[in-house]
């Protein structure tokens, strides 16, 4: 039997090698200094290409696929349509600066914040000022006034040209509570009401997951109106959380979990769990976004009828309508930003757009598209006053929205934590996190 | 052999032919390893080192911070959960994990098919992490196979995955899913015993915690430290399965549920909204790999010992 010395050393320096590959290697690739020319107005392009954050099988795709090739027909412009997903624009990100690989990109206002924010969006004004093809408006007349506040950059141009429109509401069953849509409740009590009569149905109220975030962050914006709620982010001090309608918000939600509103188990259940149960009855309301419908139908028991109504208001008075929009935008190097423009201007035409409505179930900015008939409550409210959907914290305020805020509002929903305990954590939490900001 | 003519030997060695022909064709060789290694690894990781330093957000040109984002970093309780999980699934989960290997090594040393029980409880190992996350979602969420099953006792339902749980629930299935390997790992170990020591152990009257401690043990050290130095490292690997087990639609899960390498996944690309803070990221995985380092280079001093060759 022979013996040798382990080679300790070595073994050390592997580990840390193998160790820096997967713990550093998100964080490689340095960028490469390029042209930063702003948005080189092309002329005479015969095709661009488009980067979708939908998957092929999406009705969203089908509708946009559809329309790309009755634009090839009518201008002979060339489509190259590739079918990125969500994360389009992460994708999309590190070509910027050597001249974008897309000219023509869609997502979120939230998540194309992100280009804003680096001013790698194109102005999209003279866009705007363009005729809608074979209408006789132009696109900066066909999308309602009171949405165009979000759509602009910190200079006040426009960055995207929205085609899809979403929102949040409580959505019910109007099978089951025929006259709601007409008598919607005015006050918290008479949501109360409400939910009593669900239990008396036989129904739990509230079907809610175990890591919602539209009861509380809704609740507030309600009782603080949409700047008080900012400022529960944008405070330094944390003195905003001292407001005691921050407490009183926190305390109608934690009684909805007392009084027994939430459906059993809701603790450890996704978002997708509980849109199910709601469907197949077993709960009456559900708060969340305009995909409902679309999302839930195939669970849904047999008469269903998908309808929603609004929070009702509280101290602040507040009940405008949070919205959300899904659009194009053209990045700034783009190298075909001519024919993304005419494209998008074919895209906003009534005869296409009005798929996103018949074909993908969803509410597009057009006020003359009818919304489907499951989202004309939402489709209504919408008609009045709007704020950005979550009061834009996701994307002003994303790193304290993920680290202070979710996390403190899952505290709240599932009862680890009470009104009182969500408001000092909450506040704490926003004086440590603005500390360790950058 | 003398070291003399071990010197001689060698001498000679340097000035053959087929000697000098190796040291030609050496370099060819080794380049195009060394050229992809530098440039695809060695050169990305010195400049996240140097990107830890920086404020960046992966496309514009970084700016020099100092040593901002490691103070930062000290505040962070996203961080502090995230090193604070890592160090959980390190000694926690690890040290749970090797007294099942070896409990279950012990057993199916001495069973009759034991190639199907080792195939069989290796099996999570080679299924993709995302596919295991979906199966424990159903065994364990309200209305999941775990909690059926204890209704037909008359028991439950029990919340397994309710928000203080949801972590512990990872830690579980993460040595689920590793138990196999490194069942694998230590029965590579232990098969090279020669058996004779076992048989005279036994005519010696050794109870079986005896020959663990006696000959199992000691005979397989140097395969315990290694299997110990790869599941250090793994841990910091451990990503899929919580992102996919704990985060719901293109939402990240919530921040106690993150490890390191969700950090710097949640600080750059990841979520709804990202928040392409390369540079704290960069920060976040040094510290981690430091620590790392550190771990290992104890337990290669712990685990050091003269190496059997049997």
């Amino acid at each position: 039997m022979r013996t040798s010395k382990n080679v300790h050393r070595a073994g050390v320096i592997a580990a840390a090698v193998a160790v820096s590959a997967v713990s550093l290697s998100g964080c490689g690739s340095s960028s490469k200094p390029g042209s930063s020319s702003g948005s080189g107005q092309s002329q005479g392009s015969t095709s661009f290409t488009y980067w979708s954050m939908w998957q092929q099988n999406e009705p969203q795709a089908k509708v946009i696929k559809k329309a790309a090739d009755d634009f090839t027909a009518a201008t002979g412009i060339k489509v190259d349509i590739q079918w990125q997903g969500r994360n389009v624009i992460t994708k999309l990100t590190p070509t910027l600066k050597t001249g974008s690989s897309a000219d023509l990109v869609d997502q979120s206002v939230n998540a194309l914040g992100a280009l804003v924010a680096k001013d790698e969006t194109a102005d999209l004004s003279a866009l705007y000022g363009t005729t809608v093809s074979g209408e006789s408006q132009t696109i900066g007349q066909i999308i309602p006034e009171s949405y165009k506040p979000f759509l602009n950059d910190k200079n006040g141009k426009p960055f995207i040209a929205p085609y899809e429109v979403s929102s949040e509401g409580l959505w019910y069953d109007a099978s089951k509570f025929p006259d709601l849509a007409a008598n919607p409740p005015k006050t918290w009590d008479d949501l109360m009401a409400l939910f009593d009569k669900a239990k008396g149905m036989g129904m739990a109220p509230v079907a809610v997951p175990g890591d919602d975030k539209y009861w509380v962050l809704l609740t507030l914006q309600r009782e603080l109106g949409t700047d008080g709620l900012k400022k529960l982010a944008g405070d330094k001090t944390g003195v905003a959380w001292d407001d005691p309608k921050v407490l009183k918000a926190a305390q109608l939600v934690q009684n909805l979990r007392d009084k027994g509103y939430f459906i059993k188990g809701y603790e450890s259940s996704k978002s997708i769990d509980e849109e199910g149960n709601w469907a197949k009855g077993q709960a009456a309301f559900y708060l969340s976004g305009t995909w409902v419908p679309s999302e839930a139908a195939p669970n849904a028991t047999s008469g269903f009828k998908f309808d929603s109504i609004q929070l009702p208001a509280l101290d602040s008075g507040n009940t405008d309508t949070g919205i959300n929009f899904f659009g194009f935008a053209v990045p700034k190097t783009a190298k075909h930003s001519d024919a993304a423009e005419k494209f998008i201007a074919f895209f906003m035409k009534k005869q296409e757009l009005a798929g996103i409505s018949t074909q993908a179930l969803n509410l597009t900015p057009r006020a003359d598209v009818d919304p489907p008939a499951q989202l004309a409550s939402i489709s209504k409210a919408l008609t009045g006053t709007v704020y950005a959907d979550q009061g834009h914290l996701s994307v002003d305020y994303a790193d304290w929205t993920n680290k202070m805020l979710n996390p403190e509002m899952i505290r709240l929903v599932t009862g680890q934590d009470n009104a009182a305990g969500f408001v000092a954590n909450g506040k704490q939490g926003t004086i440590d996190y603005w500390k360790s900001a950058s | 052999v003398t070291s003399a003519t071990l010197g001689a030997r060698r001498g000679r060695a340097q000035g053959s032919p087929l000697a000098r022909r190796r040291r030609r064709v050496f370099g060819p060789f080794l380049a195009p390893a060394l050229i992809l290694y530098t440039g695809l690894f060695m050169v990305p990781t010195g400049y996240s080192f140097y990107a830890s330093f920086t404020s960046w957000d992966g496309f514009s040109n970084p700016r020099w911070k100092g040593t901002l984002n490691y103070e930062h970093l000290t505040h962070d309780p996203a961080f502090k959960d995230a090193f604070l999980n890592t160090l959980k699934l390190l000694f926690g989960c690890g040290i749970f994990l090797f007294v099942v290997s070896f409990a279950f090594m012990l057993m199916l040393r001495e069973m009759k098919g034991r190639r199907f029980i080792q195939g069989f409880i290796f099996l999570p190992h080679i299924v993709s992490g995302v596919a295991l996350a979906a199966f424990w979602d159903f065994l364990l969420n309200h209305d999941g196979m775990l909690n059926k099953g204890l209704h037909s006792f008359g028991l439950g339902p029990v919340d397994w995955l309710k928000p203080q749980w949801q972590f512990d629930a990872i830690l579980v299935a993460i040595v689920w899913i590793n138990t196999g390997y490194y069942v694998t790992i230590l029965m590579a170990g232990v098969d090279r015993i020669p058996p004779y020591y076992y048989e005279e152990a036994k005519l010696a009257g050794t109870n079986s915690w005896q020959r663990f401690r006696h000959i199992t043990l000691p005979m397989s050290w140097d395969v315990v430290g290694t299997a110990a130095v790869l599941w250090t490292i793994g841990t910091v690997k451990i990503f899929e399965f919580i992102l996919a087990f704990s985060g719901s639609q293109g939402n990240l899960p919530t921040t106690n549920q993150w490890t390191s390498a969700l950090y710097v996944y949640g600080e750059t690309i990841g979520g709804t909204s990202p928040i392409y803070d390369f540079g704290r990221a960069c920060a976040g995985a040094v510290v981690t790999l430091v620590a790392v380092v550190i771990v290992v280079a104890v337990l290669r001093r712990a685990t050091s010992r003269d190496r059997l060759e049997l």
